[in-house]
């Protein structure tokens, strides 16, 4: 390659790696806060139901139902 | 009659899935333009004087041109965006001290949560540029250094929320704090313009405009971040709110079985 046209592409060819990363990053970090919120959803959604159940259930039987579960979710 | 627990929660979170949902989408395909524009409209910007100029297409070449700049189209939107959302964060701290109301802790906790995550997408993407540009992982200069300060103060928040048992307690400190963080925010935007020795680059300054091809992919990218943000925050308050209230009904259903079992938040 021309030595001029190998200086000019001296700074951006090396860079390569460091703005695929720093983008890769972003997208990752984000990515990793919307799965995490979306998991949480999901087990306070299971933690509803077990809860409804505890409450439409008899408080006999309701002494059967582990509750340890649902406050510890 | 049937009792439902989360008669308070389902409707809510149901009515809101398809304006989120929208939301998000919109926000994503925002800051994929942004990444497109960014790397074919927006010109490289120029580095060092090269030894001698050389025409590439029709266009003379004087300098070398640098592609890490190209960073700062989702960098400066992520970083804007967390300043944002510490303002929330700082907003409803405010208002739970006026009002005692325990939906702006759970607000002002979700802004904090989400506003953790853009200072970490922001941190990692700064620090690579960082690694490129001037050869070092890190440089204690005026911007790093409070905007490490920034993130430092939010790490503490979430510690401080944890160690605190007592409801009340723990929502009145909490908003002080963030408060506290808050100032932090306007200082770490500014000192780059404020101190003359700061040696990190200011994208947005009012003498020199940035022209309209590199320009609107930053806003377009920062109207994207703050839609997957905003997005993001209804989705953690919505659980936060939703985890306070399970408690509650929990510890209700504790109480009924052993009436000396402490006593509900209030």
């Amino acid at each position: 390659m021309d030595p001029v046209m190998t200086e000019v592409y001296s700074t951006i060819v090396p860079a390569l790696p460091y703005v695929i990363g720093a983008y890769l990053l972003m997208w990752a970090i984000l990515g990793v806060a919307l799965i995490r919120a979306i998991r949480i959803q999901h087990q306070l959604q299971k933690r509803i139901d077990l809860l409804e159940r505890q409450l439409n259930t008899p408080s006999k039987l309701r002494d059967d139902v582990d509750d340890s579960s649902v406050r510890g979710a | 009659m049937e009792i439902r627990a989360s008669s308070a929660l389902k409707p809510r979170w149901t009515l809101s899935t398809g304006a989120l949902v929208l939301m998000a989408t919109v926000g994503i395909a925002l800051i994929g333009i942004d990444i497109v524009l960014a790397f074919t409209v927006a010109p490289l910007v120029k580095g060092a004087t090269l030894s001698a100029p050389v025409t590439l297409g029709e266009v003379s070449v004087t300098h070398k041109l640098l592609l890490s700049q190209k960073i700062f189209y989702l960098h400066v939107p992520v970083a804007i965006s967390s300043f944002v959302m510490m303002g929330v964060m700082a907003f409803h701290g405010v208002r739970y001290i006026q009002t005692g109301q325990m939906r702006h802790d759970y607000a002002s906790h979700s802004a904090a949560y989400v506003a953790l995550f853009l200072v970490a997408a922001t941190m990692a993407s700064g620090i690579l540029w960082t690694r490129f540009e001037w050869g070092v992982w890190w440089v204690w200069e005026p911007r790093l250094t409070t905007y490490a300060i920034l993130t430092l103060m939010l790490l503490a928040y979430m510690v401080l929320r944890t160690s605190i048992a007592e409801t009340h307690k723990q929502a009145s400190f909490c908003a002080v704090f963030s408060i506290l963080a808050f100032v932090n925010a306007p200082i770490s935007f500014a000192i780059t313009r404020l101190v003359p020795t700061s040696i990190h680059p200011v994208v947005l300054r009012s003498n020199a405009p940035v022209p309209p091809a590199m320009l609107i992919p930053v806003m377009l990218g920062l109207l994207g971040v703050i839609c997957v943000s905003y997005v993001l925050y209804r989705l953690v308050r919505s659980s936060v709110s939703a985890k306070a209230h399970l408690d509650r009904l929990a510890l209700s259903l504790e109480r009924e079985h052993d009436p000396a079992s402490p006593s509900l938040p209030q």
